[in-house]
Parts: structure tokens; C-alpha cells; sequence
């Protein structure tokens, strides 16, 4: 065994093609995307984030208020982060200076290595299913509604409160407070090493024998790297060298053979056999104190929540079916209504707090692995919590509402049922029976797919497509009789209306409810003034009580989309419109707009066009125009050559299949891009020969001319070319414009923890931008 | 071939008050035991490489067992004692280096240690790399 300890050598596994060297060599040391942002600025930033400097804490701390930081928790935050910690700095500077320049960079490479690694298995299903349920989440757009309703009501207990605060600590590691997003899911290491991995799939496509071993070569070395390169980072290259050589040389002569030699090592690699026998019995009780073997046991049994969760779901389908048993043979349940109504009573009780226990035990695993990570990690083993499937940094953010989630299934799963029943009451049977299934997937879906967002009780935005489309249809009928009235014209009594005029009504006391008169004139008057009474109340009314409205199943469609309208119009900072496509939104806002003609009174009209005005003006501003609808022959042309974006090539293959290479490598094929990179690179506004392209969740493209970006460049050109006191102005004012845009983007971002589409990218997604 | 299904069986967890499987001292001693007997190789399902192919892998594994051993070792040490073994290290002493580092840490529970968790940790990904592989 070599005793000199030698800088970062890529981990390039010989049985690896020629092609693969080259491959590495245009791979490996890419800029990083972080722009120079260590991870020391993150975290300074995330305690910005956690204890604002010009903020004090006057007040009890709400549900989803970050946690204080104190000073030992600021270390610890840096220590968990793999950066020196304040106490530690003094020391370590010394070292520091003695490690060669990229040294650091090459530690913050391993860890990306590490978390690159973990991706992987997740995006390859070895983690857990988690994922399946995030994407159908994010179809749930129903389930976002409730889950605002939650988060409005503000039913966190006390408990849960502490709980998350627990969590917080944990996922604002994984953020970038610069952009609040996952500082490594930007990071172009991380596509390094996704790469190495991608290309072993690749090139063993069909022998899975060989992708095995590929893969678990690749896991091996990496391993191997990842420990050299921490030893020298942490103890300095001499001093690690100095150590290595004394206990392989040096350390009790003959007997370091023969319990730390390599060759004894190696022979436990191999068959063990009984080479520590002598120490093992004896040391069995102190290792099992300590934990270690109860880790040990952990990990060899394999992911504790996913056993947890399977256990879980097969005892609710148990309790499920014994519960339908139960009231079947119930004479007095004939009687679908009944029969209904105790199945949801039951529910809404036991069935709830049934899951509810069930999280409760998936909370304790989590703290338990949280246990178990801490003492893996006093032994420097970070990969091995990383690549267990334990919730390690990377998706710590996508548990902050774990414990939540309780009432989010049960609800969730309750409201599917109610929903069920009503369209068919029949079916009852086959909808419980899958409730279940329908719980857990939702659970993680919540787990996964509640971002940052509750943390501040902001009103995530869900165009239902379904709902949508009944808009539409409404939408028709609404011309329709609006065009009736306007034919008939004087068929409608053009006395006073019977509708309060908007200057005159008194502010609503009650937000939620309508009061007794309200119901009674709802009652009434006529469906034409419903638009009107609502434009009236929701001018008067709190953003919290509109969004009460739009979330409440019982209100309106017309109504709905009145309250999505002025919310966005007056109030968009309450909203979140990331995840939601322009166009569906300008749609909605469009249907609005349609009941204008049935308002009698020609000031409400005005407000409704004035305030469906401002909403597309914000809906732009947030989310960016939403250009047109483009064929894929048309995708396929643009990309029949390799297209450069950010640091990559894309090419469309003449069977609809993507490739990937990284940009400037001539001379080979690249590699297969699976849909999903695809729907990643390209779903956010990406500038093409100076158009911009887009695709959507379904594979459809769109193209638009004008981009913000564009137009700013259009406003520097004007700039160039106007007097100095006209520029100043005009940068004054395209400034103030970035910056509000970019308070935005951040406030979107760190909701959502995803790229807002349409918008002026931060420094530090910028490398993703495409640049032709 | 002993592999991690035969852990499994073997362990007989017991459930305990809150829900979790734990398992007796004497319990856990034999599955350390088993794990540490086992052929990491055949465990791996690697044992199909090439001699050659093995070894060179045999060595990177032992240098991150190595690593990790000594890294344990010094993250056992206070500041102080750091300072001292890098001095006695220095002076090349290995007698007087070797009483230091026995009077300060059990280097065989350190070994051990590190052997069991890379060879858990190995056996838990190469079986979550088979998953992937077979439901594909």
C-alpha cells in the first residue's frame, strides 16, 4: 500500500473506455455554478435568514418561524456542513494554508460526490418510491388547496410547532438563502458525478451484470477518494501522510499487522474469519452501549421508514376493509346516504388518527436515524448515512412539513372519498378500498412535495386543470346568457340595483362566512349580481379571507375565479404562482374578465377590468409572458444539430430521443438525456437564437419573442443612446424594477424552492441560463 | 453465500415499546459477527471479477478502511493530544508513538468499528444498487 497521500485524482475506473477518459476530462472541473458562493456564504446567509439582523423577535414564534440560531448551533450548522466552524477556525488556519489551493474545492467536490451519488439512487428508484408520489402530487393540485386551508387555519400543535422546529434546523442546510434553492441541485458537481454515473448506465445498457459491478466499482472508489481527500483536508497533507505511515511502519512493529495492516484489513474484507475474535466478544456489550451495533443492525435491515410505511399501509387497508365489513353487515346501513355518512364519520375519527399515529412513528424513525447519523459522523463516515437512504441534508427541505402530514392524508384521503361519493355514490367500496394506498402515496407526496412554503404561510397557487375546464364550459354559458341579456336588453330592469353599491356596503365583519343578509340576498338575488357581491366583498376583504374563497369547494366557479383574480391583482405577494403555466392563469383571469358582462353596475364592471388588468400585468411579471405553442417537428428541427445550453449540448435524434453532451467536446455521441432532464433543463424559459423555449410537463413546447431579459437588453441599447441625466433616470428605474423582481424571485423561491420560469435569474443560476 | 438476507433472518429483532426493532446485546454480537465473517466480495456479488480486477479493489477498500481508522483515531484525540502525536510522530520515535496512542485509544474497538460499518454499508448499497437494477 502506498503511505504518500497525493492530491484529488478523479476516481476514472480503468475498466472505463478510452471515450470515458475523454468524456471526464471536458467533465471534470467544471465552473461551479455557485459562482464562487462557498458554503460558508449560505450558511452566513441562512442565519441572516434565521436571526434578521435588523429584526428582533418580539412575539411567541408562529408556526414555521425559523429557530434562533445560538452560537454552538451555528458551529454545529457549519460542522454538519462539512465547514470549519468558528472554534475550530483559529486552529485549522495553519493547515489550511499548507493545503494546495483547490483543496477545498475538492472537499466541497466529495461531499457533492457523495449527494451526487445519493441522487442518483433516488432518480434510479433505489431509494425509496418517494418520488412517484411527489409527481403525483404534483398533479393533486386539490390536495395544495387543502393544505392552504391547514396552514390557514393554523391547527399546528404545539408539539408538531416543536417538531418542526427540530426539522428547520435541518433543511435550511440544504438551502442557498441566496436563491433558496437546493444548493446542490444547481450545482454542476453534482451533474459530474451524475455524469460518471450516467455514462456506466450507458455503456452497460443491457448487461446488467456489468452495470452492477460498474456501479458498485464506482461507489467503492469514490469511497476511497472520499476518505483520502476528508483525512487530508482535515489533518493536512503531512500530517495524515506522517499518521498513515506510522501505523502502517511503525505502530507496536509486528502487531500493527495484525490488527490495522493492510493485509489483515484485507483479509476481513475477504472472509473475516475470526481475525478479531479474540477482541470481538469482549467489546460486543461496549460497541452496543455506544449504539454502533444497533446502527449497524439499522443499516443492514435497510430503510426503517420505508418498512415503516409498508407495515403502516397494510395495517390501514386492513382496518379499511375491516371497516367496510363492519358496516355492510350493518341492516341499518342500507341506505347509501348512511352508508356514506358513517363511513366518512369513521373516517374523520379513527381512520385519521390511525395515520396519524402512523406518522408519529415515521417522526420517531427520522429522530432515531438523526440519532444514528450523529454517531456515524463522529467517526467521519458521512457517506455512509448519505447512501443508506437516510434523509440527509439533500432532502431535508422536503421533510419540513413531514410532521404535517397527517392531517394532509387523512384529509386528503377523506376528501378523495367524499369526492367519489358524490360523483358516484356506488362506488363507495372500490374508493375506500384503495384509500390506503391513497393515504401513504399522499403522505410522502406531501413529505416531498411541500416545499418551504408553509414555513410562511403563503397561499401556494393550483390552476386544476379540471376545474379549468369546467370554467370554460362555464365560461361559454356565461357569454351565452350574457349575450341573451344584451339581445334582450331591456329585460333587465334597469332600476336600482339589487346588489349593495360597492361604495356604500359596510365592511364585512365575519371574512369567512357570508353574514345572514349576504346569504339571504345570495338567496334571492338573482345569479347575475353573485359576481358583483363578490367583487364587493373581496374588495373589502383580507387576502386570507379570499383565499378562504377560492379554496372553499362550496363557492362558485365564477366566484373562484373573481377570488384568484383580485388575489393575484392585489395581492401577490400572499400567492405563489411558481409551478403554475401563464397561460392557464391568463386563461382564468380571461374567464373573469367574461363575467363583466353580467355585472349591472358599469363601476363594478370597471373595477373587474381594472383589476383583471393588473393581474396579467403581475401574472408577466412573476412568471413571464407566455408565449405560443410550438410544434415537436418544429423542437426537432431547432435541435437537429447540438444546441448549447448553459454548460451542456442538446441534440434531438430523429426518433424523438435526446442526447447530452457537455458543450464544447467534439467527437462523440454524448449520451441519452432522459425526458425528465429534459423537463428540468428546458422547464424554465431557456434562450435560443434569440427566442426562448420552454417545455411543459407534458412534452409540449412553447416559444416566445420577448423575454425580460431581452427587453432589459433593449433598454441598455436605449441607454446607450440617450443623454447621461435620461440614463440615470431610466437606470434608476430599470433598477428599481430588478430589484423588486428580485425580491420576488426569492420570496418565490424560497417558498417553493424551485427556479420561478420567466424571471431575471440569480448570479447563481445563471450558469443554467442557456446562452447561444 | 452468506449475504444480507441471511443477516436478516438471523437477527430475530425484538419489538420494542415504541415500535422500533432492537435487539439483544448478545444478538447484536453475533450479527457483528456474521458481518464481519462474511466475504465482502461475495456479498458484493463482485466475486465474478477478475483476480486482478478484485485486488486492485481489495486495496481501495482497505486504504478507506485505513482512512477511516485513522481519522477515528485522531477524532478521539483531544486538541492537546493531537499536537502531541504529531510531535512524537516527528521524532520517529515509534516506541514512545506507540505507548502514547495505546494510552489514549482502543485501537481494535476502532478497527473493528470501522471494518463492520464499511462492510454494512457497503453490503446496504450494492443490495439498493441490485433493487435498482431488477426493477428496471
Amino acid at each position: 500500500m502506498s503511505t504518500e497521500t497525493v492530491g484529488y485524482q478523479p476516481s476514472v475506473d480503468d475498466q472505463f473506455t478510452e471515450d470515458k477518459k475523454t468524456y471526464k476530462k471536458f467533465t471534470i472541473n467544471q465552473p461551479n455554478s455557485l459562482n464562487n458562493k462557498t458554503p460558508e456564504d449560505a450558511v452566513k446567509a441562512a442565519e441572516n435568514i434565521i436571526n434578521p439582523p435588523e429584526k428582533t423577535k418580539t412575539s411567541e414564534p408562529k408556526f414555521g418561524d425559523a429557530v434562533a440560531l445560538s452560537a454552538k448551533d451555528a458551529d454545529k450548522l457549519r460542522k454538519d456542513a462539512g465547514i470549519t466552524t468558528d472554534s475550530e477556525k483559529t486552529e485549522t488556519t495553519a493547515i489550511d494554508k499548507k493545503l494546495p489551493d483547490k483543496l477545498q474545492d475538492i472537499q466541497r467536490n466529495i461531499k457533492a460526490l457523495e449527494k451526487a451519488l445519493e441522487l442518483l439512487l433516488k432518480e434510479e428508484g433505489i431509494l425509496p418510491k418517494d418520488e412517484d408520489a411527489l409527481i403525483q402530487m404534483k398533479t393533486e393540485k386539490e390536495a395544495k388547496l387543502k393544505e392552504g386551508i391547514e396552514l390557514n387555519e393554523g391547527e399546528i400543535s404545539p408539539e408538531t410547532r416543536k417538531k418542526e422546529e427540530i426539522i428547520n434546523q435541518i433543511s435550511i442546510r440544504a438551502l442557498n438563502p441566496q436563491n433558496g434553492q437546493n444548493r446542490l441541485e444547481n450545482d454542476k458537481r453534482v451533474k459530474f458525478t451524475r455524469e460518471d454515473v450516467n455514462y456506466i448506465l450507458y455503456e452497460t445498457e443491457g448487461n446488467e451484470t456489468q452495470k452492477g459491478e460498474k456501479l458498485k466499482t464506482y461507489l467503492i472508489n469514490s469511497l476511497e477518494q472520499t476518505i483520502k481527500l476528508n483525512n487530508e483536508a482535515k489533518y493536512g497533507k503531512g500530517t495524515f501522510a506522517k499518521v498513515k505511515k506510522f501505523f502502517n511502519e511503525g505502530y507496536g512493529g509486528a502487531a500493527a499487522k495484525t490488527i490495522l495492516g493492510g493485509t489483515m484489513l484485507s483479509s476481513a474484507i475477504g472472509s473475516g474469519l475470526g481475525i478479531f475474535a479474540p477482541g470481538i466478544a469482549a467489546m460486543g456489550a461496549k460497541l452496543a452501549a455506544e449504539g454502533v451495533t444497533q446502527a449497524v443492525q439499522e443499516l443492514t435491515q435497510g430503510n426503517k421508514r420505508k418498512e415503516l410505511l409498508q407495515k403502516g399501509k397494510i395495517e390501514l387497508q386492513q382496518k379499511i376493509n375491516q371497516k367496510i365489513k363492519e358496516l355492510n353487515s350493518n341492516p341499518e346501513l342500507a341506505n347509501n346516504e348512511k352508508y356514506t355518512q358513517a363511513m366518512l364519520e369513521w373516517i374523520e375519527s379513527e381512520y385519521a388518527q390511525e395515520v396519524t399515529n402512523l406518522v408519529d412513528q415515521d417522526v420517531e424513525a427520522l429522530r432515531d436515524m438523526e440519532n444514528i447519523k450523529s454517531k456515524i459522523s463522529t467517526v467521519g463516515s458521512i457517506a455512509s448515512m448519505l447512501l443508506i437512504g437516510f434523509p440527509a441534508d439533500f432532502d431535508a427541505d422536503k421533510i419540513t412539513h413531514f410532521v404535517n402530514i397527517a392531517k394532509g392524508v387523512w384529509y386528503q384521503g377523506g376528501s378523495t372519498i367524499a369526492r367519489s361519493i358524490v360523483m358516484n355514490p356506488m362506488n363507495t367500496f372500490g374508493i375506500v378500498a384503495n384509500l390506503a394506498s391513497v393515504g401513504i402515496g399522499t403522505s410522502l407526496g406531501y413529505i416531498f412535495g411541500r416545499g418551504m412554503e408553509g414555513d410562511e404561510k403563503k397561499f401556494k397557487l393550483g390552476i386544476d386543470t379540471e376545474k379549468y375546464q369546467k370554467t370554460d364550459e362555464t365560461r361559454e354559458k356565461t357569454r351565452t346568457r350574457a349575450e341573451e341579456i344584451a339581445e334582450v336588453g331591456t329585460t333587465i330592469p334597469k332600476t336600482e340595483p339589487t346588489t349593495p353599491d360597492i361604495d356604500t356596503t359596510p365592511p364585512t365583519t365575519d371574512t369567512n362566512t357570508p353574514t345572514t343578509e349576504e346569504k339571504t340576498e345570495q338567496a334571492e338575488t338573482p345569479s347575475l349580481s353573485a359576481p358583483e357581491l363578490a367583487i364587493t366583498k373581496y374588495k373589502q376583504n383580507s387576502p386570507e379571507a379570499i383565499i378562504e374563497d377560492y379554496q372553499d369547494p362550496s363557492v362558485p366557479i365564477e366566484q373562484k375565479n373573481l377570488a384568484l383574480t383580485q388575489l393575484i391583482a392585489k395581492h401577490p405577494d400572499k400567492i405563489d404562482l411558481s409551478g403554475n403555466d401563464p397561460a392557464d392563469i391568463r386563461k382564468q383571469i380571461d374567464n373573469t374578465l367574461a363575467l363583466a358582462p353580467l355585472m349591472q353596475n358599469p363601476e363594478n364592471q370597471k373595477q373587474l377590468k381594472e383589476m383583471a388588468e393588473q393581474a396579467k400585468e403581475n401574472v408577466d411579471e412573476v412568471l413571464g409572458v407566455p408565449g405560443v405553442w410550438i410544434s415537436q417537428q418544429e423542437i426537432k428541427q431547432l435541435f437537429s444539430n447540438w444546441v448549447k445550453v448553459g454548460n451542456n449540448e442538446y441534440k434531438m435524434q430523429n426518433d424523438g430521443k435526446w442526447r447530452v453532451k457537455n458543450a464544447g467536446v467534439q467527437g462523440i455521441p454524448g449520451v441519452f438525456a432522459s425526458q425528465e432532464t429534459i423537463n428540468k433543463e428546458f422547464g424554465n424559459w431557456v434562450s435560443i437564437n434569440g427566442k426562448e423555449y420552454k417545455v411543459d410537463k407534458s412534452g409540449k413546447w412553447r416559444v416566445r419573442e420577448v423575454s425580460r431579459q431581452q427587453a432589459q437588453a433593449k433598454q441598455e441599447e436605449v441607454r446607450q443612446a440617450t443623454p447621461e441625466t435620461t440614463q440615470k433616470k431610466e437606470m434608476n428605474l430599470i433598477n428599481n424594477y430588478y430589484n423588486k423582481t428580485k425580491e420576488q424571485e426569492r420570496a418565490q423561491t424560497l417558498r417553493a424552492g424551485v427556479e420561478p420560469p420567466g424571471v431575471e435569474k440569480t448570479p447563481e443560476a445563471q450558469s443554467t441560463t442557456a446562452k447561444v | 453465500m452468506q449475504n444480507q438476507m441471511d443477516i436478516n433472518q438471523n437477527t430475530n429483532p425484538v419489538a420494542s415499546t415504541n415500535g422500533t426493532t432492537q435487539q439483544s446485546p448478545d444478538m447484536q454480537v453475533k450479527v457483528q459477527n456474521e458481518l464481519l465473517n462474511q466475504d465482502l466480495f461475495k456479498s458484493l456479488k463482485l466475486d465474478s471479477l477478475t483476480e486482478e480486477k478484485k485486488e486492485s479493489l481489495k486495496q481501495k477498500m482497505v486504504d478507506t478502511i485505513q482512512g477511516r481508522i485513522f481519522a477515528h483515531i485522531m477524532d478521539r484525540l483531544t486538541k492537546e493530544d493531537q499536537e502531541q502525536f504529531k510531535k512524537l510522530l516527528d521524532t520517529g520515535d515509534n516506541k514512545q508513538t506507540t505507548d502514547f496512542i495505546d494510552s489514549k485509544v482502543n485501537i481494535q474497538d476502532i478497527v473493528i468499528q470501522e471494518v463492520l460499518l464499511y462492510k454494512t454499508e457497503m453490503i446496504d448499497n450494492a443490495q439498493k444498487i441490485e433493487e435498482m437494477i431488477q426493477s428496471k
